[in-house]
């Protein structure tokens, strides 16, 4: 495993951070990434399954989509360029 | 959905009023703020040793964070889309959606309904015209609670007006 000090000095200031090493990183950001998956699955389901306005659900989806990849990129490069 | 019997018409569907989405995602918006401004402090104001922002680090945390309150204020307006009452000229169904994975739906016959009132509690409420009805069932003590709804008594209206229909249909029957 790589230890902290292989993933630049920011982690010496976060003693959980640096414990974890870039392998409990990666399973940190996949464990984030998989529930917000899993949940964002979810919550569309409910909408189609559920919504009374067909409109109202296909927009939800479009902005809670665009948004949220919006967010994962800035957070996969963010990442990348942690352990970089 | 709701399936509707013969000659059953849905005469209003209603919801929660915005402004109670509003303030729950006012709430979410400070959960989200409060660990920046935590942040800022602890480094501007106490001068504890963290990273600034603008680090990788920084933009890592910030966006995984941004990314679950994102998730989060959906789900409080699924909540909200998906709670739903709807007054049909036979019956009053309450759909209430719990969290993801809980989902009640119950229904009053028009038929049951003994009384309706309704409530408008403090200012906001008052000018912004929203508040709860009670409808309560004939015979027992059990009550159908429409919360924080929009035009309360409008709401009151529609299924008194109902029950009126009723009553008459009923009478010709006899």
């Amino acid at each position: 495993m790589t230890q902290a000090n292989e993933l630049g000095s920011e982690f010496f200031l976060f003693p959980i951070l640096s414990s974890f090493g870039t392998d409990g990183l990666w399973y940190v950001f996949l464990g984030v990434v998989l529930v917000f998956l899993f949940y964002s699955i979810f919550l569309i389901y409910h909408w189609f399954r559920y919504g009374m306005n067909i409109l109202t659900s296909i927009l939800a989806t479009i902005i809670y989509s665009v948004v949220s990849g919006v967010i994962l990129v800035t957070m996969i490069i963010s990442f990348a360029s942690l352990l970089s | 959905m709701l399936h509707l019997q013969e000659g059953e018409q849905i005469d209003i569907k209603a919801r929660k009023h915005w402004f109670l989405l509003f303030t729950d995602s006012v709430g979410i918006l400070f959960l989200y703020l409060a660990p920046f401004i935590v942040w800022k402090l602890a480094v501007g104001q106490l001068g504890v040793n963290l990273p600034h922002t603008g680090t990788s680090l920084t933009f890592f945390l910030s966006s995984t964070w941004t990314l679950l309150m994102w998730a989060k204020l959906f789900s409080v307006w699924t909540d909200y889309y998906l709670d739903i009452w709807i007054v049909t000229s036979n019956r009053v169904v309450n759909i209430d959606q719990k969290g993801l994975f809980n989902r009640e739906v119950s229904t009053l016959r028009i038929e049951r309904i003994q009384d309706v009132t309704f409530e408008v509690n403090g200012i906001v409420a008052t000018v912004l015209e929203f508040g709860d009805v009670h409808v309560q069932t004939a015979g027992e003590s059990e009550e159908f609670l429409i919360k924080g709804v929009a035009n309360p008594e409008r709401v009151k209206r529609k299924i008194l007006g109902h029950i009126d229909t009723k009553t008459k249909e009923n009478r010709l029957s006899m």
